[in-house]
């Protein structure tokens, strides 16, 4: 066993903030990308495990009951293993089994409904979001509210509504890594929803970037179907992009009213406007923020990487001339140097002379 | 960015710290910014995706291949703006954020004013040229500019343009190892010899020492190998023994450097992650010709026995590293 992070301890104990011996730790959490490879091969795993079931059990697939029940009692196994802690292995098995569960489950329901339409997305969509509250594990709930991000998507698609599900997935995402701190004991549940909401944010963005919202098919939906206008996700992702903003100025210290504060806000919906057309880079800019907020390297990593790949993918973008995307992020690069240069000024003046 | 933030999220997780208390040990142990790092950090940020977004509007602009405005006065715009960001690194100098930045953006221009060129004068280059004299020609400010982020647009620009000159053209590699494979062993050589030379050089040169990068560098490198072994199970004619050779020695000097010499975890579970896949292309090869369901569960049990391994042999270096 291992003491938990002696230099920090020290700091603390210096601070006021604990009392006596650093306590022993063995739960340290893994790092990213160990989780990742744990992902990785549990996907894996369950690719294989769905083949063994679909030749050596055909009788299975054969029948839409069959493959409920059939992957009702792989999620069943996969939770009463998870719930056993501490065994590499059934952990593993356990991750296998309950994402090749969830495929046969999602089988029997086409299966069963004999449609691919919204009420088959909704039902997967429930069944995520389940799975993400009663998983006790991670990585699945990692995995499960990413699925229940994109099938949600996938569900207002079929509906002929699009663009809806961005705002609400990140709206939810900020909501939950603004208040990551607050609730002790969810903060791990929360976390986990957290990077899987995020993540899949990430993805709904570039596929609505790349006009994919059936995902490769999974729908039937064409961009010209949709009730509403595509703009109106950004608009919504604009909107979170403000309310992190004013989430996060009590953080630095700033009352709304303040001058600081006040450019700052105008900046940000100065920034939603203009940025409406270039698909993204709101919500990169709202994942960077969120990652600095709460000290969280892996999210502000996401961030940039996402908001780099939007400004890149900006330029494939059909329906609108190079010309008119250039114009557009020369406004957007006008108004954030604009917005800088404003902010540091009204910064650097001395905080009485600004209120008085 | 704090150093302690898993060790804090498991103090909190266990209740050591009182619950009133938790917005102020956030603040001492440096989870949550101050009012001075966040000036810092959007001061930087908006810098940053400011010129980001001029740059990308010029090269936008560029491309759209404007009728109105004639040959002068495109140059003269992107040469222009090209003075300008030089003119505002020169003031600002390289230790400010503005002068980096400003180097940045004069780096991405230079490849703008590279393909107006191309476009204007319809030289007849392969695409791989303009990539490959882009990198030649912005070597001189990555020299001068030394950050990080300059110098992976430099060995970015490189694989570019190995993968472009290998759809036009098969090149001397081509030739000793066939079209697509000696693509990834030119890549391959290229990232391992810049992480090779990253890793020496950051030694007396601290402004390279960025995990980040070095860890990209290795995934520039690692996953090309991987594909060759891989294309040398699957395609049994392909150097199977060279490539596989290769990557042996590659996992064996990875795992010495990052577990010895240079501790790096996310080095580690990337071998690991190689190593999964060689090994289960392998075994799938060979056991989905003949057997039928019973390979595919064998298979699956052996994914989950490589990864549950993985994940312990992860957590034990983490443990020890740490104690």
């Amino acid at each position: 066993m291992s003491r938990s992070g002696e230099p920090l301890w020290e700091t603390l104990l210096a601070a006021g903030l604990v009392q006596g011996e650093a306590p022993a730790t063995d739960t340290m959490e893994s790092p990213w990308y160990v989780k990742a490879l744990l992902a990785f091969s549990g996907w894996l795993a369950a690719m294989f495990l769905l083949g063994f079931v679909g030749v050596g059990f055909r009788f299975i697939m054969d029948s839409g009951l069959a493959s409920l029940i059939a992957g009702g009692a792989m999620m069943g196994g996969a939770y009463a293993i998870l719930r056993i802690p501490k065994n590499e292995f059934v952990e593993h098995l356990a991750l296998a089994m309950s994402i090749a569960g969830q495929a046969l489950a999602i089988y029997a329901f086409f299966e069963i409904l004999d449609t691919h339409g919204a009420l088959l997305w909704a039902l997967v969509t429930l069944l995520q979001i389940l799975l993400a509250v009663i998983m006790p594990n991670d990585v699945h709930r990692v995995w499960s509210s990413y699925a229940a991000a994109v099938t949600l998507a996938l569900t207002l698609a079929s509906m002929r509504v699009p663009y809806l599900a961005h705002g609400l997935v990140m709206l939810l995402a900020a909501w939950i890594w603004l208040n990551e701190f607050r609730y002790r004991r969810y903060m791990r549940h929360m976390r986990a929803i957290g990077y899987g909401l995020v993540i899949a944010l990430i993805q709904l963005t570039g596929t609505t970037l790349f006009h994919r919202e059936n995902l490769g098919g999974l729908i039937e939906y064409s961009p010209g179907a949709a009730l509403l206008p595509a703009w109106l996700g950004e608009l919504a992702t604009g909107a979170v992009l403000l309310y992190v903003v004013w989430k996060l100025l009590p953080r630095l210290g700033l009352r709304p009213k303040e001058p600081l504060a006040l450019t700052a806000l105008l900046s940000t919906l100065l920034f939603g406007g203009v940025s409406l057309e270039a698909h993204g880079i709101a919500a990169g800019l709202t994942i960077i923020l969120l990652g600095f907020a709460g000290g969280n390297r892996v999210l502000l990593g996401l961030g940039m990487a996402a908001l780099l790949f939007f400004i890149s993918s900006y330029y494939y973008l059909l329906e609108k001339t190079l010309l008119y995307k250039s114009g557009t992020l020369l406004l957007v690069g006008v108004v954030l140097l604009a917005a800088r240069g404003l902010m540091m000024r009204v910064a650097s003046r001395p905080r009485g002379a600004v209120n008085g | 960015m704090p150093p302690f933030r898993r060790e804090i999220l498991n103090l909190l997780e266990q209740g050591v710290i009182p619950a009133d208390k938790t917005d102020e040990a956030l603040a001492v142990a440096g989870i949550t910014p101050d009012a001075k790092a966040w000036k810092t950090f959007i001061d930087h940020l908006l810098l940053w995706l400011g010129a980001l977004a001029l740059a990308f509007a010029a090269m936008f602009f560029i491309a759209y291949n404007w009728g109105e405005i004639g040959r002068m006065g495109k140059f003269g715009l992107v040469e222009g703006l090209i003075l300008l960001a030089v003119a505002a690194y020169w003031k600002l100098g390289d230790h400010a954020m503005g002068g980096k930045v400003a180097l940045f953006a004069a780096t991405i221009l230079l490849g703008v004013l590279l393909a107006l060129f191309g476009q204007t004068y319809q030289t007849g280059a392969d695409p791989w040229q303009l990539f490959f004299t882009w990198a030649l020609l912005m070597l001189p400010w990555a020299i001068v500019g030394r950050f990080p982020a300059i110098w992976l647009v430099w060995i970015a620009l490189i694989n570019l343009s190995i993968i472009l000159y290998h759809q036009a053209l098969r090149g001397v590699f081509g030739l000793m190892f066939g079209s697509d494979n000696g693509m990834l062993w030119l890549t391959f050589a290229v990232n391992a010899f810049a992480l090779l030379a990253w890793e020496v050089l950051s030694k007396p040169w601290p402004w390279l020492a960025e995990r980040w990068a070095v860890r990209l560098l290795a995934v520039g490198s690692g996953v090309p190998l991987t594909w060759l072994v891989i294309f040398g199970i699957v395609d049994r004619e392909h150097g199977l023994v060279l490539a596989g050779a290769a990557w042996g020695l590659w996992l064996a000097v990875m795992v010495f450097v990052y577990r010895r010499k240079r501790p790096d975890l996310f080095m580690l579970a990337g071998c690991c992650l190689s190593g999964i896949v060689v090994v289960v292309t392998f075994l799938g090869r060979h056991m989905l010709e003949t057997g039928g369901a019973g390979s595919l569960l064998m298979l699956a049990l052996v994914i989950i026995g490589l990864g549950a391994g993985s994940a312990v042999w992860l957590r034990n270096v983490h443990r020890e590293w740490q104690s």
